[in-house]
C-alpha cells in the first residue's frame, strides 16, 4: 500500500464493540446478534432471495447483452474467414479488391477493416492507422473510433498475415455498446430493487417468526408461573405452528387432567383416610380412658390394628395401582390360558357367594389364549368379581364370562345388584370414587381403579354397562398373536 | 450458519468475477480514437467513382441510377453520410446482379 493511502474512518473491519455484538465473540463466545433464531432465519431468507434475484439477473444479462457480443464476434469471424479465403485464393491484390467491396456494400455503416504492410503502412481500409494498442493476434479489442465526428466504439480482433501483412477485422458496437449499458443498468437497479425487498422481507419474516414463538413463549411463561388455564391461540391457518401449538396444547391439557388426578387422589386420600385414622385413635383414646380389665383394653387395641390394617391395604392398593401405570410389569408379560384362571376366581369366590346364597357361574370356552400379566389380570377379575358378589342381591346370580372376540379376549362380570347411575359410570374408575349408593357398603374406592390401570397397562379398556338390573363390567384385552392361539392347541389336545 | 454465510459470499464473488469477461474483452483506456475513413466526401467521390466504371460494364437499373444520383445529389449537399448509404445500396445492386 502506498505510504500516502490510508484506509478511511469506518471502513475495513467494524469496531470491537459492533463487531462483538454481531458475532458475540469477546473472545470465543459463540453467537450474539445471531444467537436469536428469528435473526438467523431472516438473514437466511435474505440472503437466499438476494442469491436468487442475482442468479436470475446474471442469466438474464448473459442472454441479451452476451448475445449481443457473441453474434458481433461472430459475425466478425466469419467475416475474416472470408478474407482468409480471399487472401489464400488471390493473394494481396484479391483482398484489397474484397475489402473494397466490402466497405462499398456496408449500408449498415459498421464495419472496420484494415490492412497494413509490416512497416504498418496502409494498404486497404478505412482505417487512417494501424491502433497502436492493438498488438496481439486474435485477440480481441474494444476500440474507440470517431465515425463522421461522432466518437463511437469498435470491436476489432487483430490477423496477422503471411508476408508481415497485418489485418484489423471489426464492428462498430456503439448501438449494442448502449444497449448492453441500458441492460446492464437495468440489472443493477433490479438487483438493488431485490436487495431492498429481500431487506424488507426478512424484516417481515422475523417479525412473524418473533410473533408466533412469543406466543408460545408467553403461553409457557404463564404456565411456569402457576396458571395451567393458558392455551397457545392458534392462527387457524393449519399450517405448521398451528399443528405444534396444537401438540403443546394437547401436552397441557393432558398435564392438567395429570394435575387434576393428582389432587383428586390427594384430596381423597386425605379425607378416607381421615375416617378410620380417627376411629383408631378414639377407640384407642376410649380405651384408655375407660378400659375396665385387661381384656377389654387388648380388645380395644385389637379393633385399632385392624383399622390401620384397612388404611395399609389402601396404601398397597394405590402403590400397586401406581405400579401398574408405571408400566413396569409390562416385562412380566407372557401367553397364557385365561380360562382356568376364571375357572379358579369364579371357585374362590364361590365360598363366600354361598354364604349369601349367590350363585356364581363362569361362562368360558375350554381354553382361552391370552397375553399379559396373569397375575395382574387374575387380580383384575378378582376385583371385578368382588364387587358384583358385595353388591348382589341375597338369592342373586353373578356371570363370569370368557370369549375371544374380533377386538380380542373379552371378561364379562355381570352382577344384579343396583348397579351403578349413567351419570356415575364415566368416574367409576377414578381412585377412591364411591358411588351414592355404595357409600353404605365396605371398600376403599380403588377396586375399579386398579382393573382400569391394569386394562390400559394391556393396551385394553374397561366398560361398564347397566346390565338392567345390575353391572355388567367388560374387560377387553388385546388379541392374542395367531402363534399363541396355535401355541395352546396342543397343550388343549394333550389334556 | 457460518458456512451458509460463507457460501453465499462466495458465491457472490463467483459471480462478479464471472460477471466480468462477459462485458468488455479488452480495453485500453489510453488508446487514442482512430478516424474512420469511410465517412467523407472523398469515400463519397470514391464510391461514385467505383460506380461509374461497374456501369461501363453493363447499363444499371433504374433503381441504381435513382440512388446514385440521390447520393451524388446529398454528398453536394453536405449529407455523407446519407449520400454514402444510397451509393452503398446502388453498389449493392450492382455488384449482387454482376454476381448473378
Amino acid at each position: 500500500m502506498p505510504s500516502g493511502v490510508h484506509p478511511a474512518p469506518g471502513s475495513g473491519r467494524p469496531g470491537p464493540t459492533l463487531w462483538r455484538r454481531l458475532t458475540g465473540r469477546a473472545s470465543d463466545r459463540p453467537l450474539g446478534l445471531l444467537r436469536s433464531a428469528s435473526i438467523r432465519f431472516a438473514v437466511v431468507y435474505a440472503v437466499l432471495l438476494a442469491l436468487s434475484g442475482f442468479a436470475l439477473a446474471l442469466f438474464l444479462w448473459y442472454e441479451t447483452a452476451g448475445l449481443l457480443d457473441r453474434q458481433t464476434e461472430a459475425a466478425i469471424r466469419a467475416d475474416a474467414q472470408g478474407l482468409s479465403e480471399r487472401w489464400e485464393e488471390g493473394g494481396l491484390p484479391a483482398l484489397v479488391m474484397t475489402i473494397d467491396d466490402r466497405l462499398a456494400q456496408n449500408v449498415d455503416d459498421d464495419a472496420i477493416y484494415l490492412l497494413v504492410d509490416d512497416q504498418l503502412r496502409r494498404i486497404a481500409g478505412n482505417l487512417q492507422r494501424w491502433p497502436q494498442g492493438v498488438t496481439v493476434p486474435n485477440a480481441w479489442y474494444e476500440l474507440p473510433v470517431q465515425r463522421a465526428g461522432i466518437r463511437s466504439l469498435a470491436r476489432v480482433q487483430r490477423f496477422d498475415l503471411l508476408g508481415g501483412f497485418h489485418l484489423l477485422v471489426g464492428r462498430d458496437v456503439r448501438v449494442r455498446a448502449q444497449l448492453r449499458n441500458l441492460l446492464t443498468d437495468a440489472m443493477l437497479w433490479a438487483l438493488v430493487i431485490v436487495v431492498a425487498m429481500a431487506s424488507a422481507g426478512a424484516l417481515v419474516v422475523r417479525g412473524l417468526f418473533r410473533r408466533t414463538l412469543a406466543n408460545i413463549s408467553h403461553t409457557s411463561a404463564a404456565i411456569a408461573a402457576g396458571d395451567l388455564g393458558q392455551r397457545v391461540k392458534l392462527s387457524g391457518r393449519g399450517d405448521e405452528f398451528d399443528q405444534l401449538a396444537e401438540t403443546i396444547n394437547d401436552m397441557l391439557e393432558r398435564i392438567g387432567r395429570l394435575m387434576d388426578g393428582v389432587r383428586q387422589v390427594s384430596n381423597a386420600i386425605a379425607h378416607d383416610l381421615r375416617t378410620p385414622i380417627t376411629r383408631a385413635r378414639t377407640r384407642l383414646e376410649d380405651a384408655a380412658l375407660h378400659a375396665g380389665c385387661e381384656a377389654e383394653l387388648r380388645a380395644a387395641i385389637e379393633r385399632a390394628i385392624a383399622d390401620l390394617d384397612g388404611i395399609v391395604a389402601v396404601f398397597q392398593a394405590l402403590l400397586r395401582i401406581a405400579e401398574i401405570e408405571a408400566g413396569s410389569r409390562r416385562s412380566a408379560f407372557t401367553t397364557f390360558d385365561l380360562a382356568p384362571v376364571l375357572a379358579d376366581v369364579g371357585e374362590l369366590y364361590s365360598a363366600v357367594a354361598e354364604e349369601r346364597e349367590i350363585e356364581v357361574k363362569v361362562e368360558a370356552p375350554p381354553h382361552l389364549p391370552a397375553h399379559g400379566d396373569r397375575e395382574l389380570i387374575q387380580q383384575a377379575v378378582a376385583n371385578l368379581l368382588d364387587n358384583a358378589v358385595k353388591f348382589s342381591p341375597r338369592g342373586g346370580r353373578v356371570v363370569v364370562s370368557g370369549a375371544t372376540s374380533g377386538g380380542g379376549v373379552t371378561v364379562g362380570v355381570r352382577d344384579q345388584g343396583p348397579g351403578i347411575p349413567a351419570d356415575e359410570l364415566s368416574r367409576a374408575g377414578e381412585r377412591f370414587f364411591r358411588g351414592e349408593d355404595a357409600r353404605s357398603t365396605p371398600g376403599s374406592g380403588l377396586g375399579l381403579a386398579l382393573v382400569q390401570a391394569v386394562a390400559h397397562l394391556h393396551g385394553g379398556t374397561l366398560r361398564l354397562d347397566d346390565a338392567a338390573p345390575g353391572l355388567a363390567a367388560v374387560l377387553l384385552l388385546p388379541q392374542a398373536s395367531p402363534m399363541t392361539a396355535q401355541s395352546l392347541a396342543p397343550a388343549d389336545a394333550a389334556t | 450458519m457460518n458456512a451458509m454465510a460463507r457460501a453465499a459470499s462466495l458465491a457472490i464473488l463467483g459471480s462478479c468475477v464471472a460477471l466480468g469477461p462477459l462485458g468488455v474483452p479488452v480495453v485500453d483506456g489510453q488508446t487514442p480514437v482512430e478516424q474512420v475513413t469511410t465517412d467523407t466526401p472523398e469515400y463519397c467521390l470514391h464510391l461514385l467513382e467505383r460506380l461509374r466504371q461497374i456501369e461501363h460494364s453493363r447499363p444499371p437499373p433504374q433503381e441504381v441510377s435513382f440512388l446514385s444520383d440521390q447520393g451524388k445529389l446529398m454528398c453536394d449537399h453536405g449529407q455523407i453520410r446519407a449520400g454514402i448509404t444510397r451509393l452503398r445500396r446502388a453498389m449493392q445492386i450492382m455488384l449482387g446482379s454482376t454476381d448473378r
